[in-house]
């Protein structure tokens, strides 16, 4: 699904990531643990295609194909997902008006049709029914006024309409109180089964309690430090990010 | 009848089919306007009306210089002042392709494209006979909704007490040209307590009365009537003039409402920025009496040149004045266009909402006054502009005005200029988006409190067209 | 009388009504200006205050406060021009104008088309304390670059009768009550940087 070799990032001359490389294979779980400032985000940002990094060395094949040089769009149609860590707010868009957009531009990639209101509101009902999200949110301004949980639920709510193939998950925890962050999970572990692959970016192992990662690596400085099972994040919750070797 | 020149039965040209000697003499002095007036069987009063604007035109002997906009002299000798036809195209595949392509974005029906290209309406859809229909209908609610030459022929007092109450013919350069030598144009009245049952359009007889150069527009709402209005049509529109000077006058009576819409899309000129109409235009509403609201909703999409300032004068107490605007430019587009609000009458209330969108080459200019005399106690104004930069190579300005003489009133003005959110382009891209694509959605979000003041089926038009003047604005 | 500066480093500007009329600031690099002036309006005067950013990461901060009274005519003029990039400016006037006095309040944001990523802030407050007072308010962004965040405000208002009715509960008497809402609107700027002219302002507002 995605392979990440020896990339390297600047960004402004500060090297953020360094060599790191990755492979992720489909129905996989990556959690990327890490201290602030160890490059976490930046990996996800990169993949995602933000414009304001340099990619200085290395590559990233995405389902067999060069990621890098593809358009932001164009990752998102071929099935890259990222739920941002802090999602944008865009004052004056309705959110359904846009989350119906989304949807549509990546129907007519597909060459499926078009929804019309109509159709995309049955698909809403149901979607929004399985993340028990209030129906008003629909029709407030995208993320205006949304609480940091609330935004975080929307940004789940646009994977559950893509269904992509390839999620990044940057602190999707944040935000979410105990019962959203179980829920998300419940849904994560119903993509999984659709051999959905995962990158889960945290902080803390509260969502390790809930999914079982394939893997668990630890980066630090632009570096991955150590990889392992789900034991190695409970053994730092212990001693600490910088005495793990 | 007595109010009209003596009608000359022999008059050797009538004056619908001189083409020819019409356009063989341009030029504005005091001979064309008499000729002019006598073959439009005016009124001696309007005549003289139109003498003395002249007169008072030729002593200010060039256009206000204190805009941002930079224009070629324009040469008033090659104008000329008859209402020259249009003219009629046989067939769609006359029609510059450009305007055809348009029409087909906006989703417009093909004999809705012959008829706004100005081509001769076949038998499919009588245009006429619709407005006539729409007309009985008012009528029979004592609204007067007609042309202005029509309703100078059959409301001729009506028109000699407004006409130039709001707009004086000593008011601007370009009214007092319009004054002298206006030739048609909307008239409406709206008698007491009526509220008009329907959006009232130039739309619905645009193919019978083409509107010229000089448009003059004049809408009376009595006492505690209603009625919206909507000016032009969506449709991009070419046109060999190059001067637009139109004047639009609005009074409101006692607790009346006007609320007058207008969605302009003339040709802006080309991409080098030659060519396009230079729009001057005077629009001036008064509440003249208590409780009186005037609002003005304007979309500015077109013109290579767009200098107006759509105001209102709250005379009456407790009177309201609103200005919502959306002016878009690209291009080597020019506006300058904004708002006043003069306040006489006490507990008087104004709104001002502008939202500019620059790309291209463009040069925008918000430039409004408000002013709170001082007999108009206990007064508000709110004032916004906000301009949304898409061009390193576009020029914005703000220019507000704001003064108060009395100390029970509140202004308040806010304005803000930035460049369109990158984080947010990059977000709507990861969703799947092109550049575009999500530009025009956060455009549209930035427009939104405009668009919801538009009637409804008007504002999913202004929404196709802003996202069609936005194509290729990302340099 | 004209004060022209050219600073290349921080520079501390406080200004008062004895100040010239005109002081025009040229900011180099990376410099930075703290202006701050109160001014007690005589007769008819015109004073305008003109900072150049010419040079990339300068920054300034403008703080006036204008009392205007009797009959007197107050213009100020408060331009700043972003000329290279990366600069940052924020401007603050505070009005207040009583008996027949008039105002007008004139202030530029100037942005050149090379003044990339330059941010700007400009805000008027003016209160009329007398219903022969009159102000009239001119803020002007002109700006030439795209890559901006420039915003400006302008509010003229009267001391709200409810805030005086809440002052009056508490057993304060008109004039006090004056005091203590216009002290309240000045205080940030008079107490940091003109302690010494809290009497000045005491005087102005009973005269």
């Amino acid at each position: 699904m995605l392979n990440i070799n020896q990339l390297t990032i600047t960004l402004k001359d500060k090297l953020i990531l360094d060599k790191l490389s990755l492979e992720i294979h489909p129905g996989e779980i990556h959690v990327i643990m890490g201290p602030n400032g160890s490059g976490k985000s930046t990996l996800a940002q990169v993949l995602a295609g933000n414009p304001i990094y340099n990619v200085s060395n290395g590559f990233v094949l995405f389902k067999g194909e060069n990621l890098l040089n593809q358009k932001p769009e164009l990752r998102s149609l071929n099935g890259l997902f990222l739920a941002f860590q802090s999602p944008v707010e865009i004052s004056g868009l309705n959110n359904m008006y846009f989350l119906k957009s989304m949807l549509n531009a990546h129907r007519k990639f597909k060459n499926l049709s078009e929804l019309d209101s109509i159709e995309f509101l049955t698909l809403i009902d149901l979607k929004i029914e399985q993340l028990k999200i209030e129906k008003s949110s629909l029709g407030r301004n995208f993320n205006n006024g949304f609480s940091g949980g609330e935004k975080k639920m929307n940004e789940m709510l646009q994977i559950l309409l893509l269904e992509p193939d390839l999620i990044i998950l940057d602190e999707i925890d944040s935000g979410l109180d105990i019962d959203a962050l179980k829920l998300v999970m419940f849904n994560i572990s119903s993509l999984l089964k659709k051999q959905k692959s995962f990158i889960i970016i945290t902080h803390y192992t509260k969502v390790l309690e809930y999914i079982q990662p394939n893997f668990v690596h630890i980066l630090s400085h632009g570096k991955i430090v150590k990889s392992g099972t789900r034991e190695i994040a409970f053994q730092i919750e212990q001693v600490g990010y910088e005495n793990i070797h | 009848m007595s109010n009209f020149l003596p009608y000359e039965e022999n008059y050797k040209y009538g004056f619908s089919t001189d083409i020819e000697s019409d356009t063989m003499l341009p030029g504005i002095n005091e001979s064309t306007i008499r000729i002019m007036s006598k073959k439009r069987r005016e009124p001696s009063w309007l005549l003289n009306w139109r003498l003395k604007a002249y007169n008072h035109w030729c002593s200010l002997k060039q256009e206000p210089r204190w805009s941002e906009v930079k224009y070629a002299p324009i040469n008033y000798d090659k104008i000329s002042i008859f209402a020259t036809p249009k003219k009629k195209i046989d067939s769609l595949d006359e029609v510059d392709p450009e305007i055809i392509k348009t029409y087909q974005k906006l989703g417009i029906p093909l004999h809705e494209q012959k008829k706004l290209a100005n081509v001769a309406v076949d038998a499919i859809f009588d245009s006429v006979s619709v407005a006539t229909t729409f007309k009985n209908h008012l009528l029979s609610l004592g609204i007067l909704f007609c042309s202005f030459s029509e309703a100078i022929e059959k409301y001729p007092d009506i028109v000699q007490k407004y006409l130039g109450s709001v707009v004086p013919i000593n008011d601007n350069f370009f009214s007092s040209l319009n004054s002298a030598v206006f030739s048609d144009g909307s008239f409406c009245y709206i008698p007491e307590n009526v509220k008009c049952p329907m959006e009232l359009s130039t739309y619905f007889r645009l193919n019978n009365q083409l509107i010229g150069q000089f448009e003059r527009t004049l809408i009376i709402a009595n006492a505690g009537s209603f009625v919206s209005y909507l000016e032009g049509c969506s449709a991009p529109r070419r046109d060999n003039n190059q001067l637009h000077a139109a004047v639009v006058e609005l009074v409101a009576l006692g607790n009346a409402e006007i609320k007058y819409a207008t969605v302009q899309n003339w040709y802006p000129g080309n991409k080098q920025g030659v060519g396009g109409i230079f729009n001057f235009v005077t629009k001036r509403g008064i509440c003249k009496e208590k409780s009186a609201k005037i609002s003005w909703i304007q979309i500015e999409n077109g013109s290579a040149i767009t200098w107006k300032y759509p105001s209102v004068i709250l005379k009456g107490e407790d009177t309201i004045g609103e200005f919502y605007s959306i002016a878009i430019t690209n291009g080597h587009q020019q506006a300058d266009t904004g708002s006043k609000m003069i306040h006489i009458g006490s507990n008087s209330y104004s709104t001002i909402i502008s939202k500019s969108i620059l790309a291209g080459h463009s040069k925008n200019t918000y430039r409004g006054l408000v002013k709170i005399q001082a007999q108009a106690t206990q007064s508000r104004n709110y004032s916004q502009c906000d301009s949304l930069l898409l061009s390193a190579t576009s020029e914005s300005n703000t220019i507000p005005h704001l003064c108060t003489y009395n100390d029970s009133s509140i202004l308040e003005h806010e304005a803000s200029t930035s460049k369109v959110n990158e984080d947010q382009i990059f977000y709507c891209q990861q969703r799947g988006l092109s550049v575009e694509e999500s530009i025009n959605l956060i455009v549209s979000g930035f427009c939104k409190s405009i668009f919801q003041k538009l009637p409804m089926e008007f504002a999913v038009e202004a929404q196709k067209l802003l996202s069609l003047s936005l194509e290729n604005a990302i340099g | 009388m004209k004060t022209y500066i050219k600073s290349h480093k921080t520079l501390n500007l406080l200004l008062d009504s004895q100040s010239s009329p005109l002081v025009v600031v040229e900011m180099e690099k990376e410099s930075h200006l703290f202006l701050t002036k109160i001014n007690f309006a005589k007769k008819k005067e015109k004073n305008r205050i003109e900072v150049l950013l010419n040079g990339e990461n300068s920054t300034c901060e403008i703080k006036v406060i204008d009392l205007v009274g009797e009959d007197h005519l107050l213009e100020t003029e408060i331009f700043v021009f972003h000329n290279e990039p990366n600069c940052k400016s924020n401007q603050i006037h505070k009005g207040l104008y009583k008996d027949s006095a008039h105002g007008i309040v004139k202030s530029m944001i100037f942005i050149d088309q090379k003044a990339g990523k330059s941010n700007a802030m400009q805000l008027s407050q003016n209160i009329l304390l007398s219903s022969f007072a009159k102000v009239s308010a001119k803020p002007i962004l002109k700006i030439k670059s795209m890559d901006v965040e420039c915003k400006h405000g302008v509010s003229i208002g009267f001391i709200e009768q409810h805030l005086f009715y809440y002052l009056k509960t508490r057993g304060m008497s008109d004039q006090e009550a004056k005091y203590l809402i216009i002290h309240g609107f000045i205080s940030d700027i008079l107490l940091t940087y003109f302690p010494s002219y809290e009497k000045a302002l005491n005087l102005w507002i009973n005269r």
